[in-house]
């Protein structure tokens, strides 16, 4: 299984693609086909939070992202036309310390650059 | 003379099973075993002693073995063949080379996220002090006397005797992510990692068994080679569920659900807040045994010192975001009380408190809400004047916080630093068209109900067609027997509750008939055809309406039953 992170202009963009993994049954229900396990729109990720007062009231609205983000757990290889947002690992959102172990692993592969891909060693005492 | 039970040609009362598959007990050529899948692995279970189970396991490649290259050596040596705590001969002896005024130690690097723990068993030998390290954590060990050190501010240090002068020694740490390599410090003394001097070249300490978990405790050691190694509730293992103190399993069947609370176990991780006369709450992480039957439950004193108005509080809170606006959501918490009568509140998704009233065992307790936004406040805690009267303090326990979208609560998802999802049980058994009663038979279900408030297919045979197919279903709290063939026909319906029921749909042409607990619910003498039955499933021929269930027996014969062998079937 390959657990990667998507990131759309839009739902309705996210919907569009959304067509190439779901099937139709005879009863018109529409389902995620065998190439996917789960689905997970986490939708527009909050950046600001919301202030909320003491009665849990909402203060000031949290800034949300315009970009919508969906997790999505392949049961197999990813769909080729499906292209993935490298979040540090492992984001906001995980489907298991497995498939975050595997997630972290592709995001160095695709990031060997990355700071989190190169970790300094030093002998120093606690950073 | 036969049972009715040696004549069924199928039968799955659960009990046995391993990855991807649940064992029927007839036939006994496992050709009536089921194929099953879920595919995470954030599952969990009441297992058989009435605890929580999960996943867990050991992180590292080579766990035990520190000659490889896994683990980086440096200015020290490992050799194998040293008595380890279990009277083996694999523990290693780790020993400070000849550099003056160094560090000694092995890393080794991990690629992990959110709450960990870090264990290793270890021995003096020529030095008395173990240093773990992750790169934001420390805590020291000593091995003479079998104490913790200093400790850096993470979540928490223990030791424990191991017998033979071998302790395991564990650090908790709050975020994995910020961790890329972990470092097993021989030392000097406490908070001392430089080793003064010269050392001999023949002291260090004996290792044995490192691991590196998911989690707020170290569990069990697992051995690791060449990959990480998993136990307990993997991806695709059914889960054989025994809540409720049940003495039989029940095949636990779910959907999906997502616990959108990203420190579900972690208090110590939430807010404190105060106001008015209230205290700064105190919370003990891993101070007693949590449901799941391990030491990383929450000890939380919460005090509002006589406050009595709602600006008075003392409460801990988690922000959580990721919500749908305006749908329904069910939080759930366990929770115990330390002497028993403490009323605590508890706000979530909906924004208004809850009082509980805690005893000293530990309760799931669930209150279903609407979201009024995208996002809310956690909070636990004591706040006088908002809609409840109640004590001024309480010392309470703490462990497993969840919010799901949905109607009604689901098993326990445990989350570590992110939102974490369980995808959805699939169970089945396809090709078995010999054992289904092609022109009549029974299928009989024993279920722990869940009125889901939706439609479900508590089983069915059927061939992948609307017109081949036998459905034993519900929509909201109305079960229903149902026969697809050349013409549909609904044998009969009835309400039912929550809990364990008996179900039988027996159908032939010109003679079907529905019964549940005992009762005969409905008959038809509608006649009909239907064929090429070759596939047994929870779940609709669509492969949609899976079911939210406890399967305790699934039967099945190739013969209608008798009316009477039915009622006696499905008495309770």
């Amino acid at each position: 299984m390959k657990f990667r992170k998507y990131t759309y202009a839009s739902k309705e963009a996210w919907e569009t693609q959304k067509a190439l993994i779901v099937q139709t049954d005879e009863e018109g229900n529409e389902s995620y086909n065998q190439s996917v396990v789960m689905v997970v729109e986490l939708g527009h990720l909050v950046e600001t939070p919301a202030v909320l007062d003491e009665d849990g009231e909402v203060v000031t609205e949290a800034v949300l992202s315009t970009d919508y983000c969906v997790d999505i757990l392949w049961r197999s290889e990813p769909h080729a036309d499906f292209v993935p947002t490298w979040v540090k690992p492992v984001g906001i959102h995980t489907f298991g310390s497995k498939h975050a172990a595997e997630y972290a692993k592709s995001y160095c592969e695709a990031n060997p650059e990355a700071e989190y891909c190169n970790p300094v060693i030093n002998d120093d005492v606690v950073a | 003379m036969a049972t009715t039970f040696d004549k069924a040609s199928l039968a799955l009362i659960p009990s046995g099973v391993k990855e991807s598959k649940v064992y029927s007990i007839k036939p006994t050529d496992g050709s009536g075993d089921f194929t099953f899948s879920r595919g995470t692995d954030t599952a969990t279970r009441v297992n058989s002693s009435g605890l929580i189970e999960k996943e867990r396991g050991n992180l590292f490649t080579y766990s035990n073995d520190f000659s490889n290259a896994a683990w980086t050596k440096v200015r020290s040596s490992v050799s194998s063949g040293a008595t380890d705590p279990f009277g083996g001969s694999n523990a290693w002896s780790f020993l400070a080379d000849t550099s003056a005024d160094q560090q000694h130690y092995v890393n080794a690097t991990i690629s992990q996220s959110g709450v960990g723990t870090l264990s290793i068993y270890a021995k003096a030998n020529g030095y008395n002090w173990l240093r773990l390290r992750l790169p934001s954590e420390e805590a020291y060990f000593n091995l003479a006397d079998g104490e913790t050190g200093s400790s850096t501010t993470g979540i928490s240090a223990s030791i424990t005797d191991a017998g033979g002068g071998w302790y395991r020694c564990e650090v908790a740490i709050s975020d994995m992510s910020s961790s890329t390599s972990v470092f097993i410090h021989i030392a000097e003394g406490d908070g001392d990692i430089i080793i003064g001097g010269t050392p001999s070249g023949t002291d260090g300490l004996y290792i044995y068994g490192a691991q590196l978990e998911q989690g707020l405790v170290a569990t069990d050691y697992i051995e690791t080679t060449t990959a990480a190694v998993y136990e307990g509730i993997t991806d695709n293992l059914p889960r054989l569920d025994y809540s409720g103190g049940a003495s039989c399993p029940s095949l636990l069947l779910e959907p999906s659900r997502t616990n959108v609370v990203a420190q579900s176990e972690y208090f110590d991780g939430w807010i404190k807040t105060t106001n008015g006369t209230g205290v700064t709450p105190v919370v003990i992480q891993n101070d007693a045994i949590s449901p799941e039957g391990v030491q990383n439950a929450s000890k939380i004193t919460f005090d509002v010192a006589g406050g009595t108005t709602s600006s008075d509080w003392s409460l801990i809170t988690l922000n959580v975001s990721g919500l749908t606006s305006g749908a329904s959501y069910v939080s759930s918490v366990y929770l115990k009380g330390e002497n028993g009568g403490e009323e605590v509140l508890v706000r979530s998704v909906g924004g208004s408190y809850k009082k509980h009233t805690l005893t000293t065992e530990w309760e799931r307790y669930d209150f279903l809400e609407t979201s009024a936004g995208t996002s809310y406040t956690a909070d636990i805690g004591i706040r006088k004047s908002v809609g409840h009267t109640i004590n001024s303090s309480a010392t309470i326990y703490a462990y497993g916080f969840q919010s799901e979208l949905g109607s009604y609560p689901t098993s326990y998802i445990p989350t570590y630093g992110t939102s974490a999802s369980r995808s959805e049980d699939s169970c089945s058994k396809t090709g078995i068209t010999d054992l289904i009663g092609q022109t009549e038979g029974t299928l009989f279900i024993e279920t722990d109900f869940t009125n889901t408030s939706g439609t479900q297919v508590l089983f069915s045979a059927h061939d992948g067609a609307a017109n081949k197919r036998l459905e034993i279903w519900s929509n909201n709290d109305v079960v229903n027997g149902f026969i697809g063939g050349s013409v549909n026909i609904a044998v009969g319906n009835t309400t039912i509750s929550n809990g364990v029921h008996k179900i039988a749909l027996a159908y032939k042409s010109g003679d079907s008939v529905f019964y549940v607990d005992g009762v005969q619910i409905g008959t038809s003498a509608t006649s009909f055809t239907i064929s090429a039955l070759t596939t047994l499933a929870f779940k609709q021929y669509t492969g949609l309406l899976k079911p939210t269930e406890g399967t305790k027996q699934t039967l099945v014969f190739k013969t209608r039953l008798t009316n009477a062998e039915l009622a006696a079937i499905t008495t309770i």
